[in-house]
């Protein structure tokens, strides 16, 4: 499965970080492709092309607040969690997107 | 036959003394009966009773009932709904302005997790902790060493209290006769009122039957039933007429017993924390400062002299508080003089956490004291020496202590106020020979008296001035006051041998001012000489430097005075036509300001081109930011109060002269004041090149036992390490992202964090604890380590939040966990850190 996902937390210091780390380690040990876009206190970084994002059968959003350019995902399927979700439980995510 | 009337109590102020007493004076016209029934409160008041009508606490709209019985009850109704309905709108006025207590905000998250409820705000006017036994002072105590005779027969007994009302009468209407101020002659009238009143009158003459006592227990008891009532009310200025009701019974025991019968200050016997209405300069002078931990203030503004004095002294101070009555004497407090609470009813984790506190701030204090003995300077060895301001010989030893270098201002003007006539050359000789002393060969710069028509001075009769600021003050009163100035300066001068003393002048505007006062020294120094006394040759003479037009007259005012002493708090003012005690426009007089920077270089350039040392003594100099730009533009020294001595020391100390002076010429060079804040600003971020962690802010072995023992340890470690300037500030960043939902993912980790301006270095910081800790984690599982990320607000470069959140990732890593488990040093995980993040054993700048 190819996983495209974005994370973002309230601070955008740590959870945003700790949540790709866990959807990222998860997803590949799950033998998935998966790309994460983080967006913290350093603005958007790994940042997902429109091409990526067309490529992916699956979006996550791990997210507390708004997603920015969300437009880039117009028209498509996307599963939003909480953060925390995605950092407690990152294989249940995984398994609800897919 | 009794007749009523309801209505509805038409006044905005609420029944205060003014209309009280009109009220009063119609209804005591009658013989018939009066009560006025408050339905919201339901309490009755006797008509004739100013006091018994305050207590009542009726409030605009409340619903009234007027009754009244007796033999001309019809005849006292007809008048009484007439007045009611007529007059009576008339009698109100608006109420004297009363410091506001400071609003009930929420309390800080962090003391709310620590079980923290019953607490008040207040002001904080001189910082710290203390912790102690509340004592309340401003009940009225009996003398220590005086014996109240035997009680004899009641009627005895009431005839004493009577002749004592009799002749306090007499005494009230002279003094009202002489008062020349409109304020002095309302307060007698007030006290004269409540002498009057019948209802004390009754209450003494009921508690005199009840059982055998003497007229000043009567008194006493009398007056503490009236002040518990008005406590209780619902306005300030009700609670403030306590005052007024222990001043008379005050002077009624005075009248009974003579006056070392009384005394309102009462003998502190153990740590305690004082607590009171107001307090005057004197009696805080007579408390036992070794018992003395804390004062709580309802009213003080923060100019006032007691509270100047407990500064000086570094008493943890708060005014501004409300509700002061809740506070009962031998109730243990906390006085936290950092977030301005007054806190009670203390349970262990609140216990806990003030001892924390308090072991931090002594750690703390433990840092500064190496600046105690070292004298100002900059890194490379620029020197600038730190003085105190005081305003009595008894705070000179004190600031000493607390690390001046000498005393850079004495405001006399204490000396003279407070009294009936001035303090006789021999009485100041005694103070400055004192001061001079304590100081052991460090210099004191007396200023003589600087007083205008605003400052309370009764009996030199100072003419009303439309303008008092801009009026006769300073030395432009000395040709009116000739005898005054000669005693104070043979004073001085007389009692310069006994140390480094200096006399300073205030308000000098032009050269001719400073050069009559200059002739003016020297012919009381020949009165001297020729009397075959000393005449303190020796002693300069210098100058306060704080009228503009001065500013521009350097040169010819440096041949005339000594040295000069820049007094920013008036300077500023004048400078900007800003009065700092108008909020409307005490903004506009900002230090920061580009011109008023320029104007202070301009006037330091032109002392030293005269070859003149020249310092500051106004309250700019207390800011840490000022006092390096200060050195930056040659300042010579610095005075201020003294609990900011040791910081100023210790943040001198940070930076170089260099650093200074380029900060001073970026500043003068800005386009206007919020230019200058920002290069301050970014000179603070710029400065704080410290590494990202280090063994200091880490620990392994915490025996903190709740979540909020160690979010204030990791703030605290922080402050020890000089990694913020505001640990409660930071905690409660902390505490408020706790709030979105909890740091604590699971694996008995959890990464609390924060963004603040008062971060001002960033940091990793790790806590691992002994026992658990519940933390409202994902997992629900305790938590076992806690690493702190804290990350400064305006952060240029990204460097740092890089490393975090390579941190956030790592986290999630079960071998990097347990490593941090199993360390058994701080160094290891200090390794373990710097290794996987990659760290640079250099600092690095963000």
């Amino acid at each position: 499965m190819n996983i495209v996902a974005i994370t973002a937390c309230p601070t955008g210091i740590a959870h945003t970080y700790m949540a790709a780390e866990q959807l990222e380690k998860t997803a590949k040990a799950l033998g998935h492709k998966i790309k994460v876009e983080t967006q913290g206190a350093m603005g958007i970084e790994n940042e997902l092309s429109d091409a990526e994002i067309k490529a992916a059968d699956v979006i996550i959003f791990a997210v507390d607040i708004e997603v920015e350019q969300r437009e880039r995902f117009d028209g498509r399927k996307v599963t939003q969690v909480p953060v925390q979700e995605a950092i407690k439980n990152p294989k249940g995510v995984i398994a609800k997107a897919g | 036959m009794a007749c009523e009337h309801r209505f509805v109590f038409p006044l905005t102020n609420g029944l205060h003394a003014r209309p009280a007493s009109c009220l009063e004076a119609v209804a005591s016209r009658f013989q018939a009966k009066a009560l006025i029934v408050n339905v919201r409160n339901q309490t009755e008041a006797d008509a004739k009773s100013v006091l018994s009508l305050v207590a009542a606490d009726i409030h605009e709209g409340d619903e009234c009932v007027l009754r009244l019985e007796g033999a001309d009850a019809e005849e006292a109704f007809k008048e009484l709904t007439r007045f009611l309905g007529e007059d009576f709108l008339h009698c109100d006025e608006a109420l004297p302005e009363v410091v506001a207590p400071a609003v009930d905000r929420p309390l800080p998250r962090a003391l709310r997790a620590a079980g923290i409820s019953v607490y008040q705000h207040g002001t904080v006017v001189c910082r710290g902790l203390a912790q102690a036994r509340v004592v309340r002072v401003g009940g009225l105590s009996l003398a220590r060493n005086f014996v109240m005779p035997v009680a004899g027969a009641a009627d005895e007994e009431l005839k004493k209290f009577g002749d004592a009302v009799a002749a306090l009468r007499a005494d009230f209407e002279r003094e009202i006769v002489t008062a020349k101020d409109n304020r002095q002659i309302e307060v007698l009238k007030a006290h004269a009122a409540i002498l009057r009143d019948v209802s004390l009158a009754a209450r003494v003459e009921a508690l005199l039957k009840e059982k055998k006592r003497t007229a000043g227990d009567a008194v006493i008891a009398a007056v503490e039933e009236f002040a518990v009532t008005l406590r209780k009310a619902g306005s300030a200025y009700l609670r403030e007429r306590v005052l007024d009701l222990q001043d008379v019974s005050g002077r009624l025991l005075t009248q009974l017993y003579g006056k070392a019968a009384v005394t309102l200050t009462p003998v502190l016997t153990a740590p305690s924390i004082v607590v009171a209405e107001s307090l005057t300069p004197g009696q805080f002078l007579a408390l036992d400062r070794g018992h003395l931990r804390g004062l709580v203030l309802a009213h003080a503004g923060v100019t006032s002299h007691t509270v100047i004095l407990a500064r000086s002294f570094g008493v943890p101070t708060l005014t501004g508080v409300g509700k002061i009555e809740r506070f009962t004497d031998g109730q243990e407090v906390v006085l936290d003089g950092r977030r301005g609470l007054l806190i009670a009813e203390l349970e262990s984790a609140g216990r806990r956490y003030y001892a924390m506190e308090m072991r931090k701030l002594e750690r703390l204090r433990q840092v500064e004291a190496i600046y105690r003995d070292r004298p100002g300077a900059s890194r490379d060895g620029r020197r600038l020496p730190i003085m105190a301001n005081v305003a009595s010989a008894s705070e000179v030893a004190a600031v000493i202590e607390a690390g001046a270098e000498g005393v850079g201002l004495f405001r006399t003007e204490m000396l003279y106020m407070d009294r009936d006539e001035a303090p006789s050359e021999e009485e100041q000789y005694a103070i400055y020979a004192d001061a001079a002393r304590a100081a052991a060969g460090r210099p004191v710069i007396i200023r003589t008296i600087d007083i205008g028509g605003d400052k309370p001075v009764p009996y030199l009769q100072l003419p009303e001035e439309a303008n008092p600021f801009l009026g006769v003050r300073g030395v432009r009163l000395y040709a009116g006051f000739s005898v005054l100035v000669r005693t104070q300066l043979r004073a001085i001068l007389r009692a310069s041998r006994h140390g480094a003393l200096k006399v300073m002048v205030p308000m000098i505007a032009s050269p001719e001012e400073m050069r009559g006062f200059r002739a003016l020294v020297d012919e009381v120094r020949a009165e001297l000489r020729a009397a075959g006394e000393p005449d303190g040759a020796g002693v300069s003479v210098g100058m306060m430097l704080e009228v503009p037009s001065a500013v521009l007259a350097l040169a010819e005012l440096a041949a005339v005075a000594d040295f000069f002493s820049i007094g920013t708090n008036d300077l500023a003012q004048y400078f900007f036509a800003a009065d700092r005690d108008n909020p409307r426009v005490s903004g506009l007089q900002a230090w920061t300001n580009p011109a008023f920077l320029r104007f202070l270089k301009f006037a330091i350039d032109g002392a030293h081109a005269a070859g003149r040392p020249i310092g500051l003594c106004g309250e700019m100099g207390e800011q840490a930011d000022a006092q390096l730009l200060l050195l930056g533009i040659g300042i010579d020294s610095l005075s201020m109060g003294a609990p900011r001595i040791l910081a100023a020391k210790a943040g001198l100390a940070r930076c170089s002269e260099g650093e200074c002076k380029e900060l001073a010429d970026a500043s003068l060079a800005g386009a206007d004041r919020a230019a200058v804040e920002k290069q301050i600003r970014e000179f603070r971020s710029a400065g704080a090149a410290m590494s990202l962690i280090s063994g200091a802010v880490i620990s392994l072995d915490s025996e903190a036992s709740s979540k909020a023992e160690v979010i204030k340890e990791l703030t605290d470690a922080l402050a020890l390490d000089d990694r913020t300037t505001d640990a409660a500030a930071v905690e409660e960043a902390v505490w408020a992202r706790e709030e979105t939902y909890s740091t604590g993912f699971g694996y008995g980790f959890a990464v609390p964090h924060c963004k603040s301006a008062h971060v001002t270095a960033n940091t990793i910081a790790v806590v691992r604890m002994r026992a658990g800790i519940e933390w409202g984690s994902l997992d629900g599982a305790q938590v076992k380590v806690a690493i702190l990320l804290a990350i400064r607000e305006a952060d240029q470069g990204k460097e740092h939040m890089r490393i975090f959140s390579r941190l956030s990732r790592l986290v999630m890593n079960d071998d990097f966990r347990a490593a941090i488990e199993q360390a058994t040093a701080a160094g290891e995980v200090l390794d373990l850190l710097t290794e996987k993040l990659g760290l640079a054993a250099q600092p690095v700048r963000a």
